[in-house]
């Protein structure tokens, strides 16, 4: 692990302000969660329906995992998933792995595009099979690809799958509208869609998504080719529709950053496989932290005493140290050594291991 | 959800029974092909000619009418289902062949071409819903142009016959409704099966038209070469003319040259070109091509 950590010096010393401050102020953060949490009980027994059969079958569907991968195949000429079994149960859940991994072909086969070779996936409790309309109306997709209907304006488009996925004529046209304000588009909304940039094709393609409030949202790539700030809002969309409590989340991306910021857990894969399955926050907690410090003087020695007080020392680069701490070695002990030594410490920082980290740790363990 | 508040709620009203996703389809289609002006202009035009014949029964009808004229009733023709067929079907026929050469081969390549099937087919809806939903466009259409007046007009025609011709000719409202129909399906599937194939809707069109004139002129090749059955076992329309000969109990002398094929193989022929494009239309709409 220590090695793994070194080589991805780099990366996991620009993590982000947002994992610094969890980690220091666990107590908040779970509090947070919590809070989360209790809305989200709320919300949920808001949308129950009134009737006793329906809410048994939403309950069960509550209780049940939100994806269930049974030894799960699918072969197009060759195996593209391979054996693939996994509960998940999260809020937010990631598909990370690298381009050509299976995360499209796992996202179209639980949207019964593809029908598995062997093995089953179920969704929300309910076994997926080519004709199982439930699902289908439980769910929204965004396609990574641009997608939409020429010849229609951005609240028509929204407003008839909308209508497709069973909302009656009235009800699709005031959430379209409702929906295109709240990804932001609200002023574009009369325009025909084929003049949208590709950053209001990605939220139009997310308003038809949410359009008819989906317990499960399918999201494939969904920053792709967006600048920054339009990236920035798209995750924070997600991560709106998320805490609402409403809907869970399949997001699938490479892109790291993108997954960490949104998802609570992530499934990797590795050409067809799964390379790891971990619930995010547990990850991190379990794994030890490590000092990132800069400091001026006598690297070597300091380096040396350190590796004398037990811990495990990689240098990533010039005045940079990375340090695991063994139990029992105290950070006034490191300032101790250090003065002894002439050294300054400059900067000194905890950190733990990014989803890089984990990422990268997947793939080489495969 | 107020506008202002902008915030993310799920939703948890009533859904629309699964059958009425075919006719959001449905709907959204009519409206779009309503969108063209050359469309509406040649939908009025194609009334125009049951408005004639309307009128034309009404004046065989009245007698004041036709003897300023100097024409007694018995200089004219009799009205049976000969007469619907040469004076009502054979039109209508061709009014419909532009009408689903006008439309259909424009209907599935757009949705194709941007990528829209995953966010059709992600939507309770299958691939059968969404070829049904646009399918019906044509056939609504297609019926308003065809069968429909064709009715009127055999109402009209029995209203002022009187006598039991209404029960003499009760072939003729089947017959209208069995011959506009099948050729308005059959030629829809194979349009939207052209549609499936050819993404730009100018080439489509064109390749649509190519495809019924080449089994015409194939059926006429081989007539020329071989003679006999299989000359017409490709034409389109040589199935068409025996089905509505058989249906109208048309007299076939009088409606020139029909071929002579047995009208069972003629529906096969509709079903198997049918069939054929069915299962073009299914293997193409598709959520995501596989890329080998």
């Amino acid at each position: 692990m220590t090695a793994d950590i070194i080589s991805n010096e780099d990366k996991s010393a620009a993590a982000s302000d947002e994992d610094a401050a969890d980690s220091l102020h666990p107590e908040e953060t779970d509090a947070q969660n919590k809070g989360n949490e209790s809305e989200s009980k709320e919300n949920v027994a808001r949308t129950q329906p009134s009737v006793s059969d329906e809410s048994a079958q939403e309950r069960d569907h509550q209780s049940a995992p939100v994806i269930e991968l049974d030894d799960l195949c699918v072969n197009f000429d060759k195996p593209v998933l391979d054996h693939l079994s996994a509960e998940m149960h999260g809020h937010c859940i990631g598909l990370l792995g690298p381009n050509g991994a299976g995360k499209t072909t796992l996202l179209n086969t639980l949207l019964g595009f593809n029908q598995p070779s062997s093995g089953k996936a179920a969704i929300l409790g309910h076994e997926l099979d080519s004709g199982n309309q439930w699902v289908r109306s439980m769910v929204g997709f965004m396609p990574e690809r641009d997608s939409f209907i020429t010849g229609m304006t951005g609240i028509r488009f929204v407003r008839m799958m909308a209508e497709l996925s069973g909302l009656s004529p009235k009800v699709a046209l005031e959430r379209a509208h409702e929906v295109f304000f709240y990804v932001g588009l609200g002023e574009a909304r009369y325009r025909n869609i084929e003049s949208y940039s590709l950053g209001m094709k990605q939220l139009a393609k997310l308003a038809q998504a949410i359009v008819h409030g989906p317990k499960l949202l399918f999201l494939d790539e969904p920053t792709n080719g967006l600048d920054p700030p339009a990236r920035a809002r798209m995750l924070q969309l997600i991560r709106e529709i998320r805490d609402s409590g409403d809907t869970h989340i399949v997001v699938a991306s490479h892109l790291l950053q993108d997954i960490e910021s949104c998802c609570d857990e992530v499934l990797v894969l590795k050409d067809g496989r799964i390379a790891k399955y971990c619930n995010l926050e547990e990850e991190r907690r379990s794994n030890r932290q490590f000092l990132l410090m800069q400091i001026r003087g006598n690297e070597e020695d300091f380096v040396e005493g350190l590796r004398n007080l037990g811990c495990e020392v990689a240098l990533p680069n010039r005045r940079r140290i990375k340090a695991i701490i063994p139990d029992g070695v105290e950070i006034n002990q490191l300032y101790a050594l250090a003065e002894q030594l002439s050294v300054q410490i400059r900067n000194l920082d905890y950190k733990r291991d990014s989803l890089e980290d984990i990422f990268l740790r997947a793939m080489d363990e495969d | 959800m107020a506008i202002f508040l902008k915030a993310y709620q799920g939703y948890s009203g009533p859904l629309s029974p699964p059958m009425s996703r075919t006719l959001v389809i449905f709907r959204y289609a009519l409206a779009d092909v309503f969108q063209s002006r050359l469309f509406v202009a040649f939908f009025f035009i194609s009334l125009l000619l049951p408005l004639f014949l309307m009128c034309a029964i009404y004046v065989y009808h009245n007698l004041e009418l036709l003897l300023q004229f100097d024409v007694t009733p018995e200089d004219l023709t009799t009205i049976n289902g000969t007469a619907f067929t040469i004076a009502m079907q054979i039109p209508q026929n061709s009014l419909l062949f532009l009408m689903v050469l006008g439309i259909g081969p424009t209907m599935i390549s757009p949705d194709l071409r941007n990528n829209a099937m995953p966010l059709y087919l992600s939507r309770p809806i299958n691939t059968a819903s969404y070829i049904s939903g646009k399918l019906l466009v044509l056939i609504f259409l297609g019926s308003l142009i065809s069968w429909v007046p064709g009715l009127l007009l055999f109402f009209l025609q029995a209203y002022l016959a009187g006598g039991g011709w209404l029960g003499d000719n009760l072939q003729i409202p089947v017959a209208s409704i069995l011959t506009s129909l099948s050729w308005i399906i059959c030629l829809s599937l194979v349009a939207f099966a052209v549609s499936a194939f050819v993404k730009l809707k100018s080439v489509a069109r064109m390749t649509f038209f190519g495809i019924i004139l080449l089994l015409s002129v194939t059926g006429a090749v081989i007539e020329d070469v071989f003679g006999g059955l299989g000359a017409y076992v490709v034409n389109l329309y040589a199935g068409l003319e025996v089905l509505m000969t058989y249906l109208y109990n048309a007299d076939s002398d009088l409606l020139g040259f029909v071929p002579q094929m047995d009208v069972g193989i003629a529906v096969l022929q509709f079903l198997t070109f049918s069939l054929l494009a069915l299962l073009v239309l299914t293997w193409r709409i598709r959520a995501f091509q596989v890329v080998a």
